[in-house]
């Protein structure tokens, strides 16, 4: 059989049309589909909106609880490096559901895989620009408020030892978290990883 | 030209095409309708980053493609959730039809499907492309790859998938 010859053939088949497409009963036409779509963008951007209304509310209630008056310098300081996980937090969360972050489908499709693969890995390499320094400020806030707690019950010798733990224990948990997430991500998206990665090289394979 | 009346033409003058682009890369009936509503709403959504001036066709080609690539994935998370085999029963792509859908119009031409859905993802964007009469030169532009590799993808690809229709290859993929 000649693919060729059944050229001819396979331009028998039709699109379905666009009612029996799942757009919901009204859709008939090309107009309708696009009052559809319409309806559809304003509807998310409501709920953008919305989500960006309950950021903006928790934020204000965390900066309340940051700004709440306390005499230890230490305390405070610990507070605000929070609220400012949080805020940075917000703002990727925003970036990532606007249209920044939007997939691209009309590029060609080895950069469009390529983008693909990059969104499936386990860390991104430029992840760690922004992971690695918010751990940090995360521990450093939550030493600062252990800390605090723990000059009220315990004599400042022993200052050292609860740092070293401290220390210890934090990055313990980062550990764990990692392994944990790492475990998660291989059962998860591993196979459709290496799937991604596979068309790639069958893309980029130059014949 | 406005952005509806582009998508109005989209639909009016590629629908089938796109429509058969989602054929060549996806077997299951409800999933292809699936990916090609899909690709109607990207061509919706893309509207505003379109390119003046451009061609629509290669333009909605290319969502059409990239839509079905990232269905396979899509539907991959949807079968590894509900524990589902990661590959598809081998036979007729027509066979998940639901009755009342029309029948394919040729015995051949699903048996074509069926060979080509046992390509490589590239082999398969480039002869789903061929299908449609596109010349090497366009499909290169559509899929990024050189217009030397198009050809050559192609006279591959049509003697394999005839030596696969004449039963000659069973154990490709």
């Amino acid at each position: 059989m000649d693919i060729d010859e059944l050229k001819h053939e396979t331009k028998k088949i039709k699109a379905p049309d666009l009612g029996a497409l799942a757009f919901g009963g009204s859709v008939r036409t090309a107009d309708g589909l696009i009052d559809e779509l319409k309806r559809r963008d304003a509807a998310e951007k409501k709920k953008l909106r919305r989500m960006m209304v309950l950021y903006g509310v928790v934020g204000v209630v965390f900066v309340a609880f940051a700004l709440r008056g306390d005499s230890d310098p230490g305390v405070l300081l610990g507070r605000w490096l929070l609220a400012s996980i949080y805020a940075l937090v917000v703002v990727l969360a925003a970036v990532k559901s606007s249209g920044l972050a939007k997939v691209d489908y009309a590029e060609p499709p080895l950069a469009f895989l390529r983008k693909a693969e990059r969104r499936y890995r386990f860390i991104d390499p430029r992840e760690y620009f922004i992971m690695v320094p918010g751990l940090a400020v995360a521990g450093l806030a939550g030493w600062l408020l252990a800390a605090s707690g723990f000059d009220h019950i315990a004599h400042r010798t022993r200052a050292t030892a609860f740092d070293i733990l401290y220390v210890l224990g934090f990055l313990g948990l980062c550990a764990f978290g990692l392994i944990m997430t790492r475990k998660d991500w291989k059962r998860e998206k591993g196979a459709l990883h290496a799937r991604l990665k596979r068309a790639i090289e069958d893309f980029a394979r130059d014949d | 030209m406005d952005n509806e009346k582009i998508f109005r033409d989209s639909i009016r003058d590629y629908g089938d095409r796109l429509y058969r682009i989602c054929c060549c890369h996806i077997r299951d009936a409800e999933e292809r309708k699936d990916a090609y509503q899909e690709t109607l709403v990207h061509i919706w959504r893309g509207l505003s980053s379109f390119r003046q001036g451009a061609q629509v066709s290669s333009w909605a080609y290319r969502i059409a493609v990239n839509t079905c690539l990232d269905h396979l994935r899509k539907s991959w998370r949807r079968k590894r959730i509900l524990g589902t085999r990661l590959v598809a029963d081998e036979g007729d792509p027509f066979d998940a039809v639901p009755a009342g859908a029309p029948p394919p119009p040729d015995e051949r031409v699903g048996l074509l499907y069926a060979c080509i859905d046992r390509l490589p993802p590239a082999d398969r964007t480039v002869i789903s492309l061929y299908l449609e009469d596109l010349s090497s030169e366009e499909i290169g532009g559509i899929t990024g790859l050189t217009e030397g590799n198009v050809r050559t993808r192609i006279h591959r690809t049509k003697a394999l998938l005839k030596s696969m229709m004449n039963g000659e290859n069973d154990g490709h993929r």
